[in-house]
């Protein structure tokens, strides 16, 4: 379990990170998301001991990370533009990883590259920004860390590769615990693959929710009612958080389980009633617009 | 779970990342080191006279292997590439992300940075210079001496490449990207120096009684390697090319710098751990230290130029108000624009322009009014043990000094290591003396502030072992008693002049003793040698400072040898090479010297004595008053007249006079070419007020 408790950190006086606490669980895949200068490399950097906090910690396993080797042994972190040595090739990455984590996968790393196509002896300053970056995620799974933690490493890979990464996670999931940890400033990048999200802005967390959970406990609804006393009774038995109304068609965003709101609707007049599924998207839409913010311009510009 | 040998796969992988180091440092000392041999063997081989052939090499061998300048050069060089091409990750966030992330421990990352720093300089320096002996050896021309040597050489350059890299790593770590960092390295290395540069520009330049002997201690290098090198290099020299033992030598320096290294090792570690990563591409790592180091450089450069400008304004207080002010402002843009990196940034922080202008100003007004009284010195009685009173004034100019090695020194030197006046009111008298007239002196004593200046340098010995040194003036006119009471002290006596220590015996039988006031030069007899020197002490210690004031010497006695170095029967004779010293002392006759008067009588020398008329050809007198052309005057009776009224030159550099010598007129009085076998002339000055009217005449 990694822990993030209270951290602060400023650059020169300007807050990067402001009091955020977040727990993350083993075994799950969690989602950093936020807008640029939101704080999340900043995080992820502080959470790799790369960065001392001014204030607060970070215990992996219990163990605070800064300065700690034995903690630092938990993760392997890519970070948002990794570096290779120069004119270093995959086996010479391969021969420097190995070294430093002991259980390196050497015969999986191989398989890997040849899985995803690249060339162990070909310089790595000559592969292609996603080539770098695949090449660092198989070092990075291959390192056998219980958490591997990324930040913006699936950006532009393409659909085709991430795909192949997803799996390769989920087998390690499954295999070993792998607790993969990736930040992201776009939301859709993050929708199919995390469990659990936690969204920053301005340095700090905004909301921090199992997906699953969120998709559960906030529902739409369409229905037309056939008089204003029934949408009385309807509005009252619910937490609704949003209504937008087209004529005599109300859309509801509300926050309750599918259970309940079938069970109220059924003891109501409706002309029409449907529960729709909602985007991940439209689920945090949804919970930061409640915080008061508009997360469209968050995320989504 | 990290590898338990990561420490030297680390190791490996860090060489491998400094591959372009390595090279170039292995290139470098296969250059200096056997190439540089070979080419000056094939070239004595061509060039050399055989007989001596064998020895240049040795010594061709010795200035590669040994005393190799540019060793000295590449190893500062080679330190400062290694210190900043070792932690260069830190000026990459891309870099310090991956390094900093890994499990490695900051101790094992910094150990195997420095180790493999270590390593790139030591082996391969080590490798050429076996290549270099065993080459030697081929010639025959290596001998265990110069072996060993260059063996101590190697050693004494890998700590000082040890020094100068723990600097560089410390400007590493204080900065954030690579063009600040060079120039911190070279601020830290040169700073020292620097300021005790112009801490001594500042003495020279504002205190009428600085003297380059309070240089001392004060001016010694403690904390820069390239200082400490630099003295070191020089000793070593100099022993090596003597072939003298350099153990202490070694030591000293090898003891200085290693503690250095520890010191500065700890430091820059220290540092490291303090780090925080993101100061990556910054100017400066720490936020704290910006201002301190600001402070540290823009207070020497707003001093400097202010002696810059006082000086080009002929030492106008504008003119070093103006430098400070420009200084300040040129210096504060400067460090602004970098630590912000950005041009604009340039007049931000003003705060620190009026502190910089504070401290600057009031260091400037320590020097300048001299708040501290340090031009009126005078020692606490009870805290001063001894002293030494170097007077210039009557004979000192023109005394000469040997040390027991037979080199020539200053009468500075020679009285500094000798003199030990022990009459405490006596040392205090004086400085009190002097402290009361500095007023009348400008800085740089000349003829002109005071033409009855006696000039003296003063070593204050204090019961702390401290040596507190001053440059002196007083009115000698106003001050007979005091300098009576100075010639009356035994101890000054026999150290003013080098007549009375063992220096000036070991040769006595050696000597040659002429006696001569110009007109006349006679030689005296070997066996009266002893005779006449201890006349002479007798004479000299009687001597009082009024016998001397206001009088010409009548004359002066010359005394010379030519001392083989290498000699044996006590310098006398020679065994081969031409090292040699030429002694020569002079020391004046007063009429007052009766029993040196009584031996050289006994010769059939008067001292006074002087050419007659008949033998001088003409005398031509310069007029420097009215600047005419120069009188040449052939009248035997002018001749004469003449001739009773002057004194030569030399007699006045031996006396304390004023009055009864000018300067105003020179006469040159030719003596015909048949008295001493060539045309041979006098030159000479008119006693004071006497000036032949027929000169004027003319």
């Amino acid at each position: 379990m990694i822990e993030l408790i209270g951290l602060n950190k400023s650059f020169d006086g300007i807050k990067a990170v402001d009091n955020i606490s977040v727990t993350i669980k083993e075994g799950s895949v969690f989602g950093l998301i936020g807008t640029n200068g939101a704080g999340k490399s900043t995080v992820m950097r502080i959470m790799t001991g790369i960065l001392k906090p001014d204030s607060g910690k970070v215990l992996i396993d219990g163990e605070n990370v800064y300065n700690n080797v034995s903690a630092k042994s938990k993760f392997f972190f890519i970070s948002d533009d990794q570096y290779f040595f120069a004119t270093a090739n995959a086996k010479d990455m391969e021969r420097y990883y190995s070294k430093l984590y002991a259980g390196f996968d050497k015969g999986a790393f191989y398989e890997y590259l040849i899985r995803f196509g690249l060339d162990a002896e070909r310089k790595i300053n000559t592969f292609s920004k996603g080539m770098k970056r695949q090449l660092i995620l198989l070092l990075g799974i291959c390192a056998n860390t219980k958490y591997l933690i990324c930040d913006e490493t699936f950006d532009g890979l393409d659909p085709v590769i991430r795909q192949s990464i997803k799996s390769i996670f989920a087998s390690e999931i499954e295999k070993r615990q792998l607790t993969p940890i990736i930040a992201s400033h776009n939301l859709r990048e993050l929708e199919d693959i995390c469990d659990h999200v936690g969204l920053l802005h301005k340095g700090g967390v905004l909301l921090s929710r199992d997906i699953e959970e969120m998709k559960c406990s906030i529902l739409k609804i369409q229905c037309v009612f056939k008089n204003e006393k029934e949408r009385e009774k309807a509005e009252s038995g619910m937490n609704v958080l949003k209504d937008d109304v087209r004529g005599s068609l109300h859309t509801y965003t509300v926050r309750e389980t599918q259970e309940n709101v079938e069970r109220l609707f059924a003891s109501l007049e409706t002309v029409f009633f449907e529960v729709l599924p909602l985007s991940l998207e439209e689920i945090f839409i949804s919970e930061t617009e409640v915080a008061g913010y508009d997360i469209k311009k968050l995320i989504f510009g | 779970m990290t590898s338990k040998n990561s420490f030297l796969v680390n190791l490996k992988q860090n060489a491998v990342r400094r591959t372009w180091s390595i090279l170039l440092f292995a290139i470098m000392f296969f250059f200096l080191l056997p190439v540089i041999l070979m080419l000056n063997f094939s070239s004595l081989i061509k060039y050399a006279d055989g007989q001596q052939l064998s020895v240049q090499m040795l010594n061709s061998f010795k200035d590669v292997a040994v005393l190799n300048p540019f060793i000295m050069v590449v190893t500062v060089i080679f330190a400062v590439i290694a210190a900043i091409h070792g932690f260069s990750y830190l000026y990459s966030r891309k870099k310090t992300d991956m390094y900093l992330s890994v499990p490695v421990s900051i101790e094992k990352r910094f150990a195997v940075i420095f180790i493999n720093s270590i390593l790139m300089y030591v082996v391969p320096y080590f490798i050429f210079l076996v290549i270099t002996i065993i080459i030697a050896g081929t010639y025959g021309v290596s001998d265990a001496y110069t072996i060993k040597m260059a063996f101590v050489s190697f050693g004494v350059n890998t700590l000082f490449y040890l020094a100068v890299y723990a600097v560089t790593v410390i400007a590493v770590m204080l900065t954030g990207n690579l063009p600040v960092s060079v120039l911190g390295a070279a601020t830290l290395l040169c700073y020292e120096n620097g300021v005790k540069m112009l801490l001594l520009s500042m003495f020279s330049n504002y205190f009428k009684t600085y003297t380059q002997y309070s240089d001392g201690e004060f001016f010694k290098t403690w904390f820069s390697p390239v200082g400490i090198f630099f003295l070191f290099q020089g000793d070593f020299s100099s022993a090596i090319r003597e072939s003298q033992s350099v153990l202490p030598i070694v030591q000293k320096a090898a003891l200085h710098l290693a503690v250095l290294i520890i010191a500065y090792i700890v430091i820059a570690f220290l540092l490291y751990k303090a780090r925080p990563s993101e100061s990556c591409g910054k100017s400066m790592s720490f936020k704290k230290s910006k201002k301190v180091i600001k402070r540290f450089i823009m207070v020497p450069v707003a001093l400097v130029f202010l002696l810059f400008f006082e000086s080009a304004s002929g030492g106008s207080l504008g003119g070093a108000v103006f430098g400070l002010v420009a200084g300040i402002l040129l210096c504060h843009c400067v460090m602004q624009a970098i630590y912000e990196q950005d041009l604009k940034a340039a007049f931000k922080d003003k705060r620190s322009i009026i502190y910089t202008a504070v401290i600057a100003g009031f260091i400037f007004a320590l020097f300048k009014f001299d708040i501290t009284g340090y031009d009126k010195y005078v020692p606490d009685e009870n805290k001063l043990v001894s002293g030494t009173i170097s007077l210039d004034t009557p004979f000192g100019n023109r005394a000469s000094f040997y040390d027991d090695e037979y080199n020539n020194v200053t009468g500075d030197h020679y009285r500094f290591s000798k003199m030990n006046v022990t009459d405490k009111s006596l040392l205090c008298d004086i400085a009190y003396t002097a402290s009361q007239e500095i007023d009348n002196y400008s800085k740089g004593y000349s003829y002109n502030d005071n033409p009855y200046t006696i000039t003296a340098t003063m070593k204050y010995t204090l019961s702390n072992g401290k040596d507190v040194y001053r440059n002196i003036y007083f009115n000698y006119k106003e001050n007979e008693e005091l300098l009576n009471r100075i010639f009356n002290d035994v101890n000054f006596k026999e150290n003013y002049i080098q007549l009375f220590d063992s220096v000036f015996a070991k040769y006595e039988s050696l000597y040659k003793i002429r006696y001569s006031n110009d007109f006349i030069t006679e030689s005296l007899e070997e066996n009266i040698n002893s005779e006449l020197i201890n006349a002479y002490k007798k004479d000299f210690i009687n001597m009082s400072f009024s016998d001397v004031d206001n009088t010409l010497a009548s004359g002066y006695l010359e005394v010379f040898a030519i001392v083989y170095n290498d000699s044996v029967n006590g310098g006398s004779q020679n065994t081969g090479s031409n090292d040699t010293t030429n002694v020569y002392y002079e020391f004046p006759v007063f009429d007052s010297f009766e029993n040196t008067k009584a031996v050289l009588a006994k010769q059939g020398i008067d001292i006074n004595a002087k050419v007659g008329k008949e033998d001088i050809l003409s005398i031509t007198v310069y007029n420097y008053i009215d600047d005419t052309e120069p009188v040449e005057i052939t009248d035997t009776d002018q001749m004469e007249e003449i001739l009773d009224n002057v004194y030569a030159r030399s007699q006045a550099y031996f006396s304390a006079v004023d009055s009864t010598v000018s300067n105003d007129y020179d006469v040159d009085i030719l003596i015909k070419p048949e008295k001493y076998n060539g045309y041979y002339a006098v030159n000479c000055g008119f006693k004071n007020g006497y000036v032949p009217d027929f000169t004027k005449q003319n």
